[in-house]
């Protein structure tokens, strides 16, 4: 059976390949086949491992499977695969999600030209490849081939509008800030191959013990740091709100349920490593928790529907993260996969209820979709309720306790952080039955007729029946990772049973009176002096710079090119991060930041100096033409002192 | 003739030989300029049978006849330039002669 | 024989085209070109699977003047053979690129082309350092005049500059090449047997010097870069082409094969320098192609920033460091060339370099946005293409050597990001302007579809072309880890 997962990303791959390079014209029928035939087939070839891993301990051990290796002399890289449960439960996961996501995807985007659609299925199915390369790896090289796919593909995906600037930026905005956290990701799995001597995982982790305590630290830290930047966690937590901007599928698929969870994914299979240093696990629970917490917060007052569900994702990543730093990563891998299953409902059904308010993504816009929608609204409402964790009946409330359970018994601080972890769950109830209560009021009856059709009911009820009943099978996943279910004392159970019906009570108040949550949401916009401080001085800085490098004129020093300086970011971004005191403050800093040191150097200063350098021959030449007077009394000075010199030179080399 | 004496009267050449250096960089009018070289001239040519005398060889002198033919070719040559300067640049400033000016 | 026949057959070429287009049609000096080109690169397959020696797949002695001790001594080595190939493969991508472009004394042209060529492939086999210099300064001549004839713009000054740079470093490697020939017993100029020569660490390193004068101008590493832009924007394609993908790498290949081998004590001494010149120089090249916004410029600066990376990989001297730097070198004139190729083929179409006047080719021109969006992968170094893999193995070297400057680095790799997407959001996305561009024709398509593939073949399947290197690079290791 194992031997079957070099082919799961197989057919995505392919299909990538027929859509991208083939240069014939295909139809549109056939490009929405290839493009959704190619994302459900690897789902198909993932079940018989499933299967073969249900019941039994096969796939305990983890077995390895290589696919190529790399001999370079000195050193011998195997791209590998591994049958273990974080590929299994990652790679069905991924697998049975984008195939949802995309079955739904061929009646969204059937608006969309041939050209577009095509691309956009072709990005897609590259993505999945990506993405599964990443889940399945059992080698530092092929995690990493994968993982920067999947950032390549989500810059081209958010920014799948090319003709809004606004897309580019979030879609730069997402790449720079994600190639940031990778590079320090690739300087950790060198350290960590130059230690162990090895690039596969099993290879590494055996060794973990071996290394060193300052070096280990120093690769816990930077291969923490960069799973912590795809993942979106703070402070690499301001391009996911702007990511939004792309089409709803892809929201769904990558920025939701699998790309941002990679950064998870990673940590569980490096968790030995993050054990190993226990400074570097708290650094990075603490993030989560904090992430966790200010996220919910900022969601509660968002008034964008997909910008709420993008801080809903960081917060929730911040709980999986939590669950690793506090040491129990198969509670983090069972929360990622009850996750993806909600909130990918979340956000399909979200755009099929914007698409009943007209295309506008607005929470308010939603008022009336229970009469004008029945169907999408109550699968939106069995998605909120997974995600804030409806006591027994939803699967989201046992992949939660199972990872708030894991942070109470985990030593000292256990019982504070539950106690956080608990209001951060309540803060999620809130967002989430307020928007849940927002649809359900009352509003135009109307809609414009929804896209209809197996394509999109199928994939809902699926996803909505999977967020309810998966619930039992969490403990067992837990189990089959490798974890141990906890047990927690009555009453935290009951006070962890009672957080989302407290949030449950709050978002009835915050929808009965609105004005308490707009007081709430100007208090912590108020910070916004910050954000009008920092757009103020960057509006006056760029500009005084423009005028000052206008004004001194580099343009001569380049032979024929002429060069007008230009900050190199664009000032959108900063608009784009709404209602994130912290986000922008990194943004503004950052741009910040590349002006001054890019601006100084856009006239290449080493250019200018060597040209004025070859400047000052001329200048030495024109004052050395004014010897040459052509009198001939001066020329007969120049005689006299010269032969004047050379009997003082004959007179002295006479001295020896 | 002792060395003392050569070497007065090589002081001398060089004196003739400066004085004449000096009078061509210090007058601007072409005229005086080759009168002052002629001065010139006649240091070296005093060094030659200074030194011919010194040696006893007869070279000196021989070196004083080519000497003064050089003398002659070069004034000739050079009052027919002045001339020349005279009638295209009206004075005989050596100054005005700048067209090699750089 | 096969080696003299590798110099010959683009030398005869280039008259043979030279002479042709004088009468004749229109495209016979580009045939000509281009069947002498093929040509070479057969007679260089056939010299690659001939009988080696193990270390070298062929050589060539032949004494010229034995008392000055000049000779004809060619070798050829993975090494050499990959840029031989390079070189004449890339030939004939100028040729192809310049169909349309080039129509006045096009005869001229195509000898240039194949003078550079050929002047470039003697450097790539000399191993007598005087014949060494003299191929070094004959690369100059024909490049100068492609970019003084056939470039936009200033380009007598690009030219002039391009010229002056070069010609000045050189002599730095004249002046030590005759410093080193008269320092053994007789005076021979014949580097195998320079390299026994044990000298002094002190004179090791001010040779090396004046050799890395040279080798550093010609690599372009800041501050010696600043012929490279002006150059590079303004040189016809097939001039960018060549410079940016033969000629830069001769500098790297000096420096790769040469120093290690006549001056292992000197290079170790100056090797942390070359290391800091190398960081700053990539982070320098990176933040100036950042701000540019003439496409051919910023890829001209993004050259810069990757052969200063070829430079740390030199510096630090371990097998993976030096394997990456190898490796960076052929990936970048993948990826260089074929950027500076679909920048002109722009041009040509819209007569605009300027990405602010550029976008939208998403629309309006797919093949040409999937050919730009391909390249710009490499530019950022995706894994899965080669210059990941070059990259990525050198700064796995340095981390064995020096950390921060690994660090370093990899924040190159930041950089990269922002230029990458600079240029493919000015060129590829955006509004459609103009509104109407052609799309690539077969004849500029083959090649992108050539260089894709090298670059992939290259990124997914290193071996391949690092087996090939392995002798050369485990000659050049010297450096002994602590």
């Amino acid at each position: 059976m194992a031997q079957l997962l070099p082919f799961v990303p197989v057919p995505a791959l392919l299909g990538f390949i027929l859509l991208a390079l083939v240069p014939l014209r295909l139809p549109r029928a056939l490009v929405t086949g290839i493009g959704v035939v190619s994302a459900v087939l690897p789902a198909l070839v993932m079940l018989p491992v499933l299967v073969s891993c249900v019941g039994g301990d096969a796939c305990q051990a983890g077995t390895v499977i290589n696919i190529i290796s790399i001999n370079v002399s000195a050193f011998t890289a195997e791209i590998a695969m591994a049958l273990d449960p974080v590929s299994v439960v990652g790679g069905i996961t991924v697998a049975f999600i984008s195939a949802m996501v995309l079955i739904y995807a061929g009646a969204y985007m059937s608006e969309e030209p041939v050209a577009d659609l095509r691309r956009f299925f072709a990005y897609m199915n590259l993505f999945l490849a990506g993405m599964l390369a990443v889940v399945l790896a059992a080698d530092a090289v092929l995690l990493f081939l994968g993982w920067e796919t999947i950032g390549l593909c989500s810059f081209l995906l958010i920014a799948f509008y090319t003709k809004k600037p606004k897309s580019l930026a979030a879609g730069t905005k997402a790449l720079v800030t994600t190639r940031i956290a990778d590079s320090l990701l690739l300087g950790g799995l060198m350290l960590l191959f130059l230690a162990t001597g090895t690039t596969r995982f099993d290879g590494m982790l055996a060794k973990v013990g071996s290394i060193d305590s300052w070096q280990l630290t120093a690769i816990a830290a930077l291969i923490a740091t960069g799973a912590l930047g795809k993942s979106a966690q703070v402070p690499f937590h301001t391009w996911l709100p702007s990511a939004m901007a792309g089409p709803t599928p892809v929201s769904a698929l990558l920025h939701s349920a699998t790309m941002v969870a990679a950064g998870v994914i990673l940590l569980v299979r490096l968790s030995p490593l993050i054990a190993a240093s226990p400074d570097v696990a708290a650094v990075v629970a603490l993030l989560g928790l904090g992430t966790a917490l200010l996220t919910a917060t900022a969601a509660l007052i968002q008034r964008d529907i997909k910008k709420l569900l993008a801080f809903s994702t960081m917060s929730q990543i911040g709980f999986m993260v939590l669950a690793v730093g506090m040491g129990s990563p198969a509670a983090a891998l069972a929360h990622f996969a009850i996750h993806a299953v909600f909130k990918s409902l979340l956000f399909l059904s979200a755009g099929i209820l914007s698409h009943g308010a007209h295309g506008s993504t607005a929470i308010e816009a939603l008022r009336g979709s229970r009469r004008r929608m029945p169907l999408p609204f109550w699968s939106f409402a069995v998605g909120a309720a997974s995600l804030a964790g409806l006591p027994v009946i939803t699967a989201g409330w046992y992949s939660k306790e199972a990872v708030l359970a894991a942070v109470w018994s985990s030593g000292l601080w256990g019982v504070p952080l539950w106690a956080l972890g608990v209001i951060a769950a309540v803060l999620t109830a809130a967002y989430s039955f307020r928007v849940v209560l927002v649809a359900a009021s009352d509003g135009p009856e109307k809609a414009p007729a929804p896209w209809d059709g197996l394509a999109v009911w199928v994939p809902l009820a699926t996803l909505a029946t999977l967020a309810i009943l998966s619930g039992f099978t969490v403990n067992a996943l837990i189990g089959f990772a490798g974890g141990l279910p906890e047990h927690l004392p009555l009453l935290a159970v009951l006070l962890g049973a009672a957080a989302p019906l407290a949030g449950l009570a709050l978002a009835f108040q915050f929808e009965r009176d609105p004005r308490q949550l707009r007081r709430l949401a100007a208090r912590l916009r108020h910070r916004k002096i910050f954000r009008a401080d920092s757009l103020y001085y960057l509006i006056f800085v760029r500009n005084f710079r423009r005028t000052t490098k206008r004004l001194s004129g580099p343009i001569d020093g380049n032979n024929g090119a002429v060069q007008m300086p230009e900050p190199p970011l664009v000032l959108d971004v900063v608009r784009l991060v709404s209602g994130d005191p912290i986000g922008r403050a990194l943004v503004t800093a950052a741009i910040r930041i590349a002006n001054t040191i890019v601006a100084r150097f856009n006239p290449d200063r080493i250019d200018l100096a060597w040209m004025s350098f070859a400047r000052s021959f001329g200048g030495a030449w024109a004052r050395a033409r004014l010897i040459q007077t052509g009198r001939l009394r001066e020329q007969s000075l120049g005689l006299a002192l010269g032969f004047v010199g050379l009997l003082l030179f004959a007179w002295g080399t006479s001295w020896r | 003739m002792s060395g003392a004496a050569l070497t007065g009267m090589m002081i001398i050449a060089a004196g003739l030989f400066a004085a004449g250096l000096f009078g061509v960089l210090a007058r601007r009018g072409i005229l005086f300029q080759l009168i002052a070289l002629e001065v010139a001239l006649s240091g070296p040519a005093l060094a030659f049978i200074a030194a011919g005398a010194y040696h006893g060889e007869a070279e000196g002198q021989g070196m004083f006849v080519l000497t003064l033919t050089l003398a002659a070719a070069e004034v000739a040559v050079g009052l027919a330039l002045f001339l020349r300067i005279r009638r295209a640049k009206g004075s005989d400033d050596s100054d005005a002669v700048s067209g090699l000016k750089g | 024989m096969a080696l003299i026949a590798l110099l010959l057959l683009p030398l005869l070429g280039g008259l043979a085209a030279y002479i042709v287009a004088g009468k004749g049609r229109g495209d016979a000096e580009r045939w000509v070109t281009i069947v002498t080109l093929a040509a070479t690169l057969a007679v260089l397959i056939l010299a690659m699977a001939g009988s080696g020696d193990g270390r070298w797949m062929a050589q060539v002695m032949v004494p010229w003047v034995p008392s000055l001790g000049i000779s004809i001594n060619f070798a050829l080595d993975g090494l050499s053979a990959a840029l031989i190939a390079i070189a004449a493969g890339l030939g004939i991508i100028c040729v192809m690129a310049s169909w349309r472009d080039i129509r006045v004394d096009s005869g001229l042209f195509h000898a240039c082309v194949c003078w550079t060529i050929a002047a470039t492939i003697g450097v790539f086999m000399s191993f007598d350092l005087l014949v060494f210099v003299f191929f070094w300064e004959a690369m100059l001549i024909p490049s100068f005049m492609l970019i003084a004839i056939w470039g936009h713009g200033d380009k007598e000054g690009a030219a002039l500059k391009f010229l002056i740079f070069n010609a000045v470093a050189g002599f730095g490697l004249l002046a030590a090449v005759f410093a080193l020939a008269s320092m053994a017993g007789h005076m021979t100029f014949n580097a195998f047997e320079l390299a026994e020569l044990k000298l002094s660490p002190t004179a090791q390193v001010w040779l090396l010097l004046g050799f890395s004068l040279a080798f550093l101008v010609k690599l372009s590493v800041p501050p010696f870069h600043a012929w490279l832009p002006d150059a590079h924007t303004l040189a016809p394609t097939a001039g960018s082409i060549l410079l940016a993908g033969v000629l830069l790498k001769t500098g790297g290949y000096g420096l790769f094969r040469f120093a290690p081998m006549l001056f292992p004590d000197g290079l170790a001494v100056l090797a942390p320098y070359a290391l800091a010149l190398g960081a700053a120089g990539a982070l320098y090249g990176g933040f100036v192609a950042c701000g540019q916004t003439d496409a051919k410029r910023l890829v001209a600066y993004t050259s810069i920033a990757h052969m200063s990376i070829v430079l740390m990989g030199v510096a630090a001297g371990v097998h993976y460091a030096l394997a990456g730097a190898a490796v960076e070198m052929v990936a970048h004139s993948f990826s260089a060339s074929a950027l500076f190729m679909l920048i002109g083929a722009l041009y040509e179409r819209t007569q605009t370099r300027d990405l602010r006047q550029l976008g939208g080719l998403q629309q309006t021109a797919p093949r040409f946005a999937a050919a730009f969006a391909m390249f710009c992968s490499a530019l950022l170094a995706l894994p899965g293409t080669a210059n990941f893999v070059g990259e990525a193995l050198v700064v796995v070297g340095i981390f064995q050597v020096n950390w921060p400057f690994a660090l370093v680095a990899l924040s190159t790799l930041i950089v990269s990001v922002v230029y990458a997407t600079r240029l493919l959001k000015g060129v590829v996305f955006g509004e459609a302007r103009p509104r109407h561009v052609i799309d690539l024709s077969w004849r500029e398509y083959v090649p992108v579809i050539v260089l894709s593939v090298a670059t992939l073949v290259v990124g997914l399947y290193p071996q391949s072309l690092i087996a090939l290197l392995e002798p050369a690079i485990k000659a050049a290791l010297v450096l002994k880890l602590p």
